[in-house]
């Protein structure tokens, strides 16, 4: 039996049994071609996957996506065994390290710089969660208190679209539509954060 | 302000605009590549597990039609009629058998019967010049008692005595004979 709920990042995670166990599991069932097994292992990673590389990309969306898309190809074609999360998160963050860095060299031809990117990159942390939350946090404290409380009611009261839109005195399409709008500048706003740290 | 929890924001943020359109096609075309990457390995399962089960299920069936009857138990008539049927232990109850029930063995044994000869038949035999007859038992003999041995020697020394039971030695002295008789 497969229990899954929304974990505090929002992907499908298991409970009841440890995160390990499943991915070891999850391993064993990928290795003999289980399909739901890789749908499993596509909905638990790959938002995760594509957050890591927005970070990787310095906010490039595009090559984000290009990015999760070879390394998700490469997990389909086959995967080594793991008794482990942290195992299969290093080696799922190294394939989409290898995926930027091979891109890199080809779009600076092997100059000093994208060799001296690749070299610093190989030494990064598997961790660029914290990143985009610190990104994250500081883009809300940019916000109109307005938007702020808005966020806060849906996200941190954790009420329905139609009690904030009583609340407002508006409906709760209005409100969902006003979430929409926050959500895509929140959106902007932290890919212009990442955007200024990038070095290409 | 700040959350307690921002990762469901932060995952709503990014999962804004096409990239729900671009993670669905991306997890049909990921799935598709799965299923062309792995025929061989389902294949090699099939190939394995469904012989295997075929063979297990086999065995099960050879197991089942092999299995002997039950041999049903024999009925045998209580011994006592007080014992009521609801009883759930089973009791038990020897009675010996009469001797019309007792089961004689089939003729195959020979039984070997020694008799005692009788004393007539036993001969012994001494290194002396003796002349043994074996008189069968019945016949008369003409035999001598000991007053007629006696009287047939009457100018000759001899001499009688019984030297055992039944056993008496007779000595004619002037000729040096000697013999016995009973």
């Amino acid at each position: 039996m497969r229990i899954f709920r929304a974990n505090d990042i929002g992907e499908l995670a298991p409970i009841g049994i440890e995160r390990d166990r499943w991915v070891e599991c999850l391993s064993a069932r990928l290795q003999i071609g289980d399909e739901s097994a890789f749908r499993d292992f596509f909905e638990a990673y790959a938002d995760r996957l594509f957050r890591f590389c927005i970070v990787l990309t310095r906010g490039n969306e595009d090559l984000s996506r290009d990015l999760l898309q070879q390394s998700m190809i490469k997990c389909a074609r086959g995967m080594p065994r793991f008794s482990s999360e942290r195992s299969l998160w290093a080696w799922l963050s190294k394939v989409a390290r290898n995926g930027y860095i091979d891109h890199l060299r080809r779009e600076s031809g092997r100059s000093f710089q994208a060799e001296w990117v690749a070299t610093t990159l190989e030494t990064e942390s598997d961790d660029k969660e914290t990143e985009l939350m610190e990104a994250l946090q500081s883009t809300l404290e940019e916000l109109p208190s307005e938007e702020q409380r808005l966020l806060n009611a849906i996200y941190e009261q954790r009420l329905s679209h139609k009690k904030v839109a009583e609340l407002a005195n508006t409906t709760p399409k209005a409100v969902e539509n006003k979430l929409c709008r926050l959500r895509s500048k929140l959106r902007q706003a932290i890919m212009n954060k990442l955007k200024a740290y990038a070095i290409f | 302000m700040r959350f307690s929890k921002p990762g469901k924001l932060l995952n709503d943020v990014f999962r804004e605009g096409d990239y729900q359109k671009f993670r669905e096609d991306l997890a049909a075309s990921a799935l598709a590549e799965f299923r062309q990457a792995h025929p061989k390995q389902r294949q090699q399962f099939a190939k394995w597990f469904l012989p295997l089960a075929a063979m297990v299920v086999f065995a099960l069936f050879l197991k089942w039609s092999l299995k002997p009857d039950p041999q049903p138990l024999a009925q045998t008539e209580p011994f006592s009629p007080a014992l009521p049927k609801e009883d759930k232990v089973a009791m038990v109850q020897t009675a010996p058998l009469r001797v019309e029930q007792w089961v004689q063995p089939a003729g195959t044994v020979s039984e070997v019967v020694t008799k005692p000869l009788p004393d007539g038949l036993v001969v012994e035999s001494f290194s002396k010049n003796l002349v043994i007859v074996s008189t069968p038992p019945g016949l008369r003999v003409p035999s001598l008692n000991d007053s007629e041995l006696l009287a047939m020697f009457p100018s000759q020394p001899i001499f009688l005595a019984e030297v055992a039971p039944g056993r008496k030695v007779f000595w004619l002295l002037e000729q040096s004979r000697e013999g016995d008789s009973q």
